[in-house]
């Protein structure tokens, strides 16, 4: 068993991990290690071969891996210490353990730590598909591993489960490698991928969008065989009488993303239960002193420009905490009914800056106006004409509006 | 005889419509110019991966500079199929400097090292 020391230990290597080593080296922070567990760095990216990456940062639409590259490129002059192939096994205040195969087992002394696990995918399991389990259920992204990396194909015809943008991808992935799609299923009535994808991924390659659908049975003993494809009710249950058999022998399922934080759990972090992540302040300091967190194991983002724009504020708390260790007196950031989570959902202060909150609509709306108010008092409002669940909103809010008193983020707006 | 479509160039996804050469419900230059571009000779950008020998790994993602001919897609993946490259590979390296005849560079999208 080996004993390490580093200042700075970063908890993946993906574009949150990436980002936030580059700008806590930026700050000045010397020792710095990325533990990464997959065998390069990049995280989800690197499966991410289509483009539309990095609009906002640099104005380009870079493939998944370009935007990635960029940061790895600056990665190698900046002297940041990188582990591959190394899984962090547990976690306690100042302390990580990880293995790998050529140091084995490590004990890594840290000053602070960067939680950038990332997300995992939702599984047949945790929806309850019924029927038989055969071979051929995937989830998108586990599709998306296999063939943009191992290049191997999991199967010929295809339903897809799930029209957000992965599910949406996923369709002209298979197309393109010779695989047939016959419909792409959404239990809600519209889908919340991106428009511009239901043209270039399922229009575009005749592939059936079926809304206000859901499998509601899998077939097959060895392998799939097929689904049962059913409509739904308004209360999302099957018709009756509107079941449909598909031949199929690969079902993907993109039915939602939860932040992964086994880690997190395991050290005693207080865990939002709406976002499934770490509860963090506007320096994505965690519950727990000297352990932050950023991108996805906070809460799944839509744009990795946001990721790396988080990641960097991530960077800067971890930069100063290492120097010196401010009080932390905290208010709540509770929010009103139509708003299903803000991240940060505290705040310590005294606040410098800007405060940036990130925070989504639960249903879609037209006319929004988010208001940040104190005691009763408005702080602050921002509208906007359209806002949907499936875009994170941003306000930025300078931090001498902020009384030291708990607050509270609204929203009105008509539904769509 | 008009035709409205959902403009792929960037995430807002405006719905355009074009009749006869007019033009509306973009929000900007660069949709317009699309919408026109989509009714006489739709393009797409294409992103897939090429064999990778002596790599780290053993694909390498790989995008069009610009778009192809939407037609030509099949037959530029169809060229994709049959080329080889040779680690270490650096992002942006031009793989083919004419995709299936469409005068289109294919370009590495990541960087792999030797193995």
């Amino acid at each position: 068993m080996r004993a390490l020391q580093h200042e700075l230990v970063i908890i993946g290597g993906g574009p949150a991990g990436l980002s936030a080593a580059l700008e806590a080296r930026r700050l000045g922070v010397r020792d710095i290690l990325i533990v990464e567990r997959d065998r390069s760095l990049g995280g989800i990216l690197q499966q991410c071969i289509h483009n539309g990456f990095g609009l906002h940062l640099f104005g380009e639409e870079l493939t998944g891996g370009e935007y990635a590259q960029r940061f790895i490129d600056q990665l190698e002059n900046e002297g940041i210490a990188i582990m591959t192939d190394t899984m962090v096994m547990a976690l306690e205040s100042g302390m990580v353990s990880a293995l790998n195969c050529s140091l084995g087992v490590m004990e890594i002394q840290a000053g602070a730590v960067i939680l950038a696990m990332g997300c995992r995918e939702r599984t047949r399991g945790a929806i309850n598909i019924p029927g038989t389990r055969p071979a051929g259920v995937l989830t998108a992204g586990a599709a998306q591993r296999l063939i943009n990396i191992e290049g191997l194909l999991p199967g010929k015809r295809a339903v897809i489960l799930g029209s957000g943008d992965i599910g949406l991808i996923m369709a002209r992935r298979l197309t393109l490698e010779g695989a047939i799609v016959e419909a792409v299923a959404e239990l809600m009535p519209w889908s919340n991928g991106l428009a511009r994808n239901i043209a270039q991924c399922l229009i575009d390659y005749d592939i059936p969008l079926r809304l206000s659908h859901t499998v509601t049975n899998i077939h097959g003993s060895k392998r799939l065989e097929g689904v049962t494809l059913a409509m739904v009710d308004e209360k999302y249950r099957p018709v009756p009488g509107s079941e449909q058999f598909i031949p199929c022998d690969l079902l993907l399922l993109s039915v939602g993303l939860i932040p992964e934080n086994e880690l997190s759990r395991q050290l005693g972090v207080s865990i939002d239960p709406v976002t499934g992540g770490p509860v963090v302040d506007q320096h994505l300091h965690t519950s727990v002193d000297g352990v932050f967190a950023c991108g996805n194991a906070v809460h799944v983002h839509d744009l990795v420009d946001f990721v790396t724009l988080e990641s960097r504020r991530a960077a800067a708390g971890a930069a100063r905490w290492l120097k010196c260790h401010p009080p932390r007196h905290s208010v709540a950031v509770s929010t009103g009914e139509k708003i299903s989570y803000v991240v940060p959902q505290f705040l310590s202060l005294p606040a410098e800056g800007d405060i940036t909150f990130l925070f989504r609509v639960k249903k879609p709306l037209n006319n929004a106006r988010f208001s940040l108010s104190a005691g009763g008092k408005e702080l602050l409002h921002r509208m906007r004409p359209v806002a949907l669940p499936a875009e994170m909103v941003e306000m930025k809010v300078p931090a001498d509006l902020i009384p030291a008193e708990n607050l509270l983020l609204e929203c009105r707006g008509e539904e769509r | 005889m008009s035709k409205t479509m959902t403009c792929i160039v960037c995430p807002m996804g405006c719905p355009i419509t074009v009749a006869q050469g007019d033009v509306c419900g973009h929000r900007c230059a660069r949709g317009k110019e699309w919408a026109l571009k989509e009714t006489t000779n739709p393009v797409r950008m294409l992103t897939t991966t090429v064999a990778l020998e002596d790599g780290e790994l053993g694909l390498l993602p790989v995008r069009t500079e610009t778009p192809v001919p939407k037609g030509m897609l099949l037959d530029c993946l169809n060229h994709t199929r049959s080329l080889r490259v040779k680690a270490p590979v650096k992002v942006g390296q031009i793989i083919c400097s004419d995709l299936a005849g469409t005068g289109v560079r294919l370009r590495a999208a990541r960087s792999i090292g030797h193995s």
